[in-house]
């Protein structure tokens, strides 16, 4: 469940939930307070209790039996009057058979007229702060008077009132401590449970962030949530991987960095060593004619311009490695430029042992964006590493360019001995050569085939290598336009 | 006159020995690698062999432990 969801039905369910409790016990907690106030009450609803004193006097009336003497019946009369605040006198005849008036109640209803009071038989009297009622009937010859009286009928009424007051503070406050518990316990389970969900993703978030800064990349981040910390965790795995990959990168490219220096070293210190060798040789008189002598200065001359081409081979490799080689990038007719770099290249490759022959399957309006020399240099390594390594004395190169797509594919096949499968990858690696031994440096350094490839690289494009009964070298080129004007005038 | 036999790849520091050698009153023969050097050494005979250790067929090491194998006592 996404986090946004989960919060507001938490925060919901955190106003329902205790809402509801709320009133239940509250309701509850209202059923136990009536009973045990309802007595109260029922005096509050008839006034001052004059109906319901009214009421129990009259059962009182139906079922006294003996009207002589007091009985069990005053007692409890006595006792349910007094709950509500009322004394009682019973008479029969004049005699007073029950009484717990007190002095102040025979002085109120000494203050009610006698006449009143004498001629009804039943009344109910509130005179000031006075309750009086009376009930009279005639049994067995006898008169018989009931009279409850509450003399200080204010002091009810005040009481009343403070019971009212206390029922309700009592019951707000205990609705109110319950309702806190609820929204205190309700609030708690709701949000642990919402930080919990929380918790556990940025835990492992943590986690990550700790292996990473340890320098384990070797970790996945397993978040089976499906919240909006998935797309965090997912993330943060992506992030992992490509520096993962990029540690990788880091350390081949520090592992070529290696093979390069070693490279640099082997091939500048041989011909320095035949220098250093010839050298001696004049000085110690090896060369005793005049023949050897020229010779030995030829070669001396021939082995300080092979390192001259090296170290110009190397400033070109690094303004190439370091993105700071300045193109010239124009836009050609690819046809025109390829058919004249075959012109040129023909002649050329012959003497070296290479019999070039050429496909071009493209139309002649396909422009490609090149800087012409560098593309043109590429070319021409390529070639050099097929006349270098060919098993014959006439190797064959074939040389066909296709369009596919938006590209322009130069395909430059030959017939050599090709290069081992586990070392194709490593074709284009600089300083990489076929033979381990680092036989002749003079005839080739290492750098053309990584030369050539940043090169393409440059211009958006791809090599490749393969081997197909000899080395197949493939040059991708993106094309740039077709001018539709253009005729064919080679 | 003493044989030496030079096995070197690279043909100008083979030449350059030659030419020390032959000066100095040697007679010497170049193999150019550890195959041909190997077949030299086991079927003639040669007071002293120069050999180079990094050579595109066979290496330095692998041609000396060969020559001692096949021709005990001949070289040490």
């Amino acid at each position: 469940m996404m986090i946004k969801k989960r919060l507001t039905i938490s925060n919901i369910l955190m106003l329902v939930v205790p809402a509801i409790l709320i009133v239940a016990i509250a309701g509850g907690v209202l059923e136990g307070f009536t009973e045990i106030y309802g007595t109260k009450m029922k005096v509050l609803d008839d006034n001052n209790g004059t109906y319901y004193v009214h009421k129990v006097l009259n059962t009182y009336s139906k079922n006294l039996k003996d009207y002589n003497k007091e009985n069990e019946e005053d007692k409890k009369i006595e006792e349910v009057l007094k709950e509500v605040g009322y004394n009682l006198i019973i008479t029969s005849d004049e005699e007073t058979i029950f009484s717990n008036l007190t002095d102040e109640d025979k002085n109120s209803i000494s203050k009610v007229q006698s006449d009143v009071l004498s001629s009804s038989d039943s009344i109910v009297l509130e005179v000031n702060y006075v309750c009086l009622i009376k009930n009279s009937f005639i049994k067995d010859g006898k008169s018989i008077n009931i009279i409850a009286v509450k003399s200080n009928n204010l002091m009810s009424r005040e009481h009343m009132k403070a019971e009212v007051k206390t029922f309700f503070v009592s019951y707000m406050g205990i609705v109110f401590v319950i309702a806190l518990l609820i929204i205190i316990l309700t609030n708690g389970i709701l949000s642990s449970r919402v930080a919990k969900s929380l918790i556990e993703p940025l835990d492992l978030l943590s986690y990550g962030a700790g292996q990473i800064e340890e320098g384990n990349l070797d970790f996945q981040m397993n978040y089976q949530g499906k919240d909006e910390f998935a797309k965090v965790c997912a993330d943060f795995d992506k992030m992992r991987i490509r520096l993962q990959v990029s540690v990788q990168m880091q350390l081949k490219y520090e592992e070529d960095r290696k093979d390069l220096v070693v490279g640099i070293s082997h091939d500048l210190r041989t011909p320095l060593t035949t220098i250093k060798g010839y050298v001696k040789g004049l000085k110690d008189g090896v060369a005793n004619t005049p023949e050897k002598c020229e010779r030995y200065h030829d070669i001396i001359y021939n082995k300080a311009c092979d390192m001259d081409m090296l170290v110009d081979k190397l400033f070109l490799f690094s303004k190439l490695d370091t993105g700071k080689f300045p193109f010239h990038f124009e836009k050609v007719y690819c046809n025109e430029f390829l058919k004249s770099f075959f012109k040129s290249a023909l002649d050329e490759f012959k003497r070296k042992g290479l019999n070039l022959s050429y496909e071009n399957n493209c139309n002649d309006n396909i422009l490609i964006n090149i800087d012409s020399e560098e593309i043109n240099r590429v070319l021409m390594n390529i070639l050099e590493n097929s006349a270098k390594y060919k098993t014959r004395d006439y190797g064959n190169v074939n040389i066909t360019v296709n369009k596919q797509g938006d590209n322009i594919v130069l395909r430059i096949k030959d017939n050599g001995p090709g290069v081992l499968e586990e070392n194709l990858s490593r074709l284009f690696v600089s300083f990489y050569r076929g033979d381990a031994a680092r036989t002749n440096p003079s005839e080739g350094s290492g750098l053309g085939l990584s030369i050539s490839e940043h090169i393409v690289k440059a211009h958006d494009g791809k090599i490749t290598a393969e081997n197909m009964d000899g080395l197949v070298i493939t040059i991708t080129l993106p094309i740039s336009g077709q001018d539709e004007m253009h005729e064919e005038h080679i | 006159m003493r044989k030496i036999l030079i096995i070197e790849d690279d043909e100008l520091i083979a030449e350059l020995e030659r030419d020390y050698l032959e000066i100095n009153g040697f007679e010497t023969e170049i193999a150019m690698d550890g195959d041909k050097g190997l077949e030299l050494a086991l079927n003639k005979e040669f007071d002293l062999i120069l050999l180079d250790l990094m050579l595109p067929s066979k290496d330095g090491f692998q041609i000396c432990r060969e020559i001692r194998n096949s021709k005990k006592g001949v070289y040490r």
